[in-house]
């Protein structure tokens, strides 16, 4: 069987693989190997894993073959899922991107990671990110930068830069990640991989290194959508707090309405990206869909709240370490951190009172539209030495592009995900679908619905 | 006082005051910043209706 196994094999869907799996067509262990070679190969050109233990990993392998011998496989049994690496697994270190958390192992799983674990998944390493996930190049002053899979000289994105890198790569199935204002959205769509943070908290926060106390999401990136909606099923099938009809799926694409907003995503944003979406949106209501363009209203000052509520929060959890520890922070986030001291007690009260506008201006939305959609991003993965979206006669540093795009949603908790459309000079666009609060599910019918068009095809796969 | 206002030696003073000490480079960087929280500032201050003055009169 070994011999068999290609490249084709890892990118599976993981329904598939698990079915080889139970039914023996495929051993745990053939996988598990596979994938080492695979990381073995092309992780020194990506730098997306910081920590990977080969050895850890076949052992985990050879256990999971053994429960599937005996019949007590679990869902994920054998399937390898990657870390980003501010989510503690027992046996390996959780540094967040810093050197200033420790190397040694943690004796601890994060909540979710028990979950996976219990379902016989096997965590086959930590990922590279930008430091405490607070920027969005990961562009790692400590443990060097990701490469972007499509092109090595680009950024993979960030802060989960080495999670997309790792899963577009196929050197994982899937990931595990974080996102306070885009930094699952940004490096999946950067890198061509599917990615959704999930409603604020329905995906368990215990074990994760925060960077914020109001804005972080524990999500998913995957290169299927399906292996996405697998993984939250299975982490939340039992959970009151999200939305799921079986009557009510969606599977046509007249079903859906679209809101596409006319202000605040589309200035600046580079006229390809612009020409892409617009295109796309043209695609889907020729389908059927229902489309109506109006301004998304208090985006403006849902970013504007984002913004300030992240760096004062950051600040907070962090105050000690920028007392004592500043010189070990690399520069970028040295700074944000010593800028989040100049926000107001009045500013952050501000921001706090525009959360509860956003949310209570979206729900009307949401009573009218099942999707926001908009660009991911205003440009395709810049250049690791210079991490900025350039524009006609401007520029726009990752960092500040990101959160003018992706970080009002977090403001709101409302589930949002990214899926390419298609490519510019060989780089992935994504667009950025948001819905109301609890329906994950529609987003991933959806966005099957569009995969299922041929519009994204994860089989076509970066040649590293 | 209006962070519109600060100048670099003003940052250096606030975070004297903070009991951090800030490296030129550093103190110029998050001056830099302050346009962006400024920004942010104003962004919101228009989104948020004044309460008192909307449900009270004022001399």
């Amino acid at each position: 069987m070994a011999d068999e196994l290609t490249d084709e094999t890892v990118n599976l869907p993981i329904s598939s693989l698990a079915e080889a799996l139970k039914t023996r067509k495929l051993s745990a262990v053939e996988l598990c190997t596979s994938i080492i070679e695979l990381i073995d190969t092309y992780n020194p050109k990506l730098n997306a894993y910081v920590y990977f233990d080969p050895d850890y990993v076949l052992e985990q392998a050879k256990n999971s073959d053994k429960r599937i011998s005996k019949q007590h496989a679990g869902p994920l049994e054998g399937i390898p899922i990657g870390l980003k690496d501010n989510i503690d697994c027992a046996g390996m270190p959780t540094r967040a991107g810093t050197i200033i958390l420790s190397d040694k192992p943690i004796n601890r799983d994060a909540k979710v990671v028990e979950q996976l674990k219990s379902m016989g998944a096997i965590i086959i390493g930590k990922h590279n990110m930008h430091e405490l996930a607070f920027g969005a190049s990961t562009i790692n002053p400590h443990y060097g930068a990701t490469k972007n899979p499509w092109d090595s000289t680009k950024i993979a994105g960030g802060s989960s830069g080495g999670s997309a890198s790792a899963v577009a790569a196929r050197l994982a199935c899937a990931a595990l990640a974080t996102d306070t204002a885009g930094s699952i959205r940004n490096p999946a769509a950067l890198c061509g991989c599917f990615g959704i943070k999930p409603t604020r908290g329905l995906i368990p926060i215990d074990g994760v290194v925060p960077l914020t106390k109001s804005l972080c999401h524990v999500g998913l990136i995957t290169r299927w959508v399906e292996d996405a909606q697998l993984l939250f099923y299975l982490l939340l099938g039992n959970s009151v707090k999200f939305s799921y009809n079986p009557k009510h799926v969606l599977t046509r694409f007249d079903q859906v309405s679209l809101l596409i907003p006319t202000n605040h995503f589309f200035d600046p944003i580079a006229d390809s990206v612009k020409l892409m979406f617009d295109d796309f949106v043209s695609s889907l209501a020729s389908k059927g869909a229902q489309v109506r363009y109006a301004p998304l209203p208090v985006v403006e000052a849902a970013y504007a709240a984002n913004l300030t509520i992240m760096v004062a929060e950051a600040t907070y959890i962090y105050r000690n370490i920028v007392q004592q520890h500043a010189d070990k922070l690399g520069e970028d986030v040295r700074v944000n951190l010593r800028t989040g001291s100049l926000v107001t007690a009045v500013d952050l009260l501000k921001a706090y009172e525009i959360r509860e506008l956003v949310k209570s201006a979206w729900a009307e939305i949401f009573r009218e539209y099942d999707f926001v959609i908009t660009p991911t991003l205003p440009g395709i993965a810049p250049s690791i030495d210079e991490p900025a979206f350039a524009y006609n006669k401007a520029s726009e540093l990752i960092s500040l592009a990101t959160v003018r795009m992706l970080g009002p949603y977090n403001v709101a908790g409302i589930p949002a995900a990214t899926i390419p459309i298609g490519f510019i000079n060989g780089l992935p666009v994504g667009i950025q679908i948001a819905a109301a609060w609890g329906m994950e599910m529609s987003i991933f019918d959806f966005t099957k619905l569009i995969e299922n068009e041929g519009i994204y095809n994860p089989n076509i796969t970066p040649r590293i | 006082m209006s962070q519109k206002e600060l100048s670099p030696d003003d940052i250096a003073t606030i975070f004297a005051a903070l009991g951090q000490s800030l490296e030129e480079w550093e103190t110029i960087a998050v001056w830099g910043l302050i346009d962006i929280l400024n920004m942010a500032r104003d962004l919101m201050h228009k989104a948020l209706i004044d309460t008192i003055a909307e449900k009270w009169p004022m001399n």
